[in-house]
């Protein structure tokens, strides 16, 4: 028998453009990310004033073949800041991820269903929030551990890239053993800095993962969070597994 | 005996304003990436080398282990510069032999190069 199995689409789920703190232009990374053999992209650009322009980048992105994915960084200094933000931007974006910087954030993020993404540092195990708490409160919570690899290929100095391997797989243990999602992205800031999802994965395998596991992350898992975001996004959803059905049914 | 299982990895160098490296250009920088995430004797075991590199369309071809071709990748990576200059390394195909990595290196568009206004998207 002859069995044709489906490509693997890949995801890189941050990457910034010049509409933020990016040097690129949507093009560039469009056609880069076309190049590269991704089939979608999360733009981390977006803030209260440029959310209007999702859907104009969006019909961009669909000129290259790609899937633009809307997505918000928030990186908080208080629980009451998250939480008011949490409410603006939820209806309005695919994915938010929040910046863990101090143990309040942290735990309020984990367990909030409406965060989708946990970025922590792994400068420092002193900031790094990820234990076992944490995990079994993302579990519960639906909250994937996003693992940046910017930090990683440009770490300044061989201590750097150590103290990150160190605590990165770490924590990619503690995710494996409370099944808590694992997705990995590139952070890039410029097209040169974004690198191909096979290499990407490659990277990802020397934490510990299996080269499948590896490209799952860059794959199937994001690709879920982002169709469960849209399945809730839309109008006519009224609780996971209920939707209104338009139209007259025969029965 | 039969020889070592090897792979032939065809690859595309990106840069800013398609600057041309030379072979040993290339070679140095993936060397030293090399050693410095896997250290001596995981160089001896990728046994890697660049046979083939083309400076005008910056690609090439890596001959290296076949059980090894993850850790090329991860090296790929890591390869921000080359003298410098910022790069995106990106591994395009892995094949079994010479002949079929050269065959594919032909084939390919010249279009597939960054920043070339009649660059087509691969849709």
């Amino acid at each position: 028998m002859n069995v044709k199995l489906a490509k693997r689409r890949f995801i890189d789920l941050h990457v910034f453009s010049n509409l933020s703190i990016g040097s690129s232009s949507i093009d560039e990374i469009a056609q880069m990310a076309v190049e590269l053999g991704y089939r979608a992209v999360g733009l981390a650009d977006f803030n209260k004033d440029n959310l209007n322009l999702i859907e104009d980048l969006r019909r961009k992105f669909s000129e290259y073949g790609l899937d633009l994915i809307s997505r918000v960084d928030l990186n908080c200094s208080s629980p009451s800041e998250l939480k008011r933000k949490l409410r603006f931007y939820r209806r309005k974006v695919e994915i938010i991820s929040v910046f863990c910087r101090n143990l309040q954030i942290a735990r309020l993020a984990a367990r909030d269903r409406r965060v989708d993404l946990l970025n922590f540092t792994y400068k420092s195990r002193q900031f790094n929030f990820f234990d076992a708490s944490e995990a079994s409160l993302s579990l519960k919570g639906e909250t994937a551990l996003e693992i940046n690899l910017r930090d990683l290929l440009f770490a300044g100095t061989s201590g750097e890239r150590i103290q990150f391997f160190k605590i990165c797989r770490e924590n990619v243990k503690l995710a494996k053993k409370h099944g808590v999602p694992l997705v990995f992205s590139s952070g890039a800031r410029s097209i040169l800095e974004m690198r191909g999802p096979r290499e990407l994965a490659a990277v990802a395998s020397l934490l510990d993962l299996t080269e499948f596991e590896a490209r799952e992350t860059l794959s199937t898992i994001p690709f879920n969070i982002v169709q469960r975001n849209r399945e809730k996004l839309s109008e006519n959803f009224i609780l996971p597994g209920v939707r209104r059905i338009r139209g007259e049914i025969d029965w | 005996m039969k020889g070592w299982r090897r792979r032939y990895i065809i690859f595309q160098i990106y840069s800013a304003k398609n600057l041309q490296f030379e072979k040993h250009d290339v070679l140095n920088v993936l060397f030293k990436t090399i050693l410095k995430l896997f250290g001596e004797i995981g160089a001896s075991l990728l046994n890697f080398n660049l046979i083939y590199h083309d400076s005008v369309k910056g690609r090439g071809i890596i001959r290296c282990n076949h059980d090894k071709v993850c850790w090329l990748r991860a090296a790929a990576a890591f390869i921000s510069d080359i003298n410098g200059t910022p790069i995106t390394f990106h591994i395009l195909k892995v094949t079994g032999s010479i002949r079929r990595a050269k065959e594919i290196l032909n084939s390919l568009p010249s279009s597939k190069v960054l920043g070339d206004e009649e660059a087509v998207p691969g849709v």
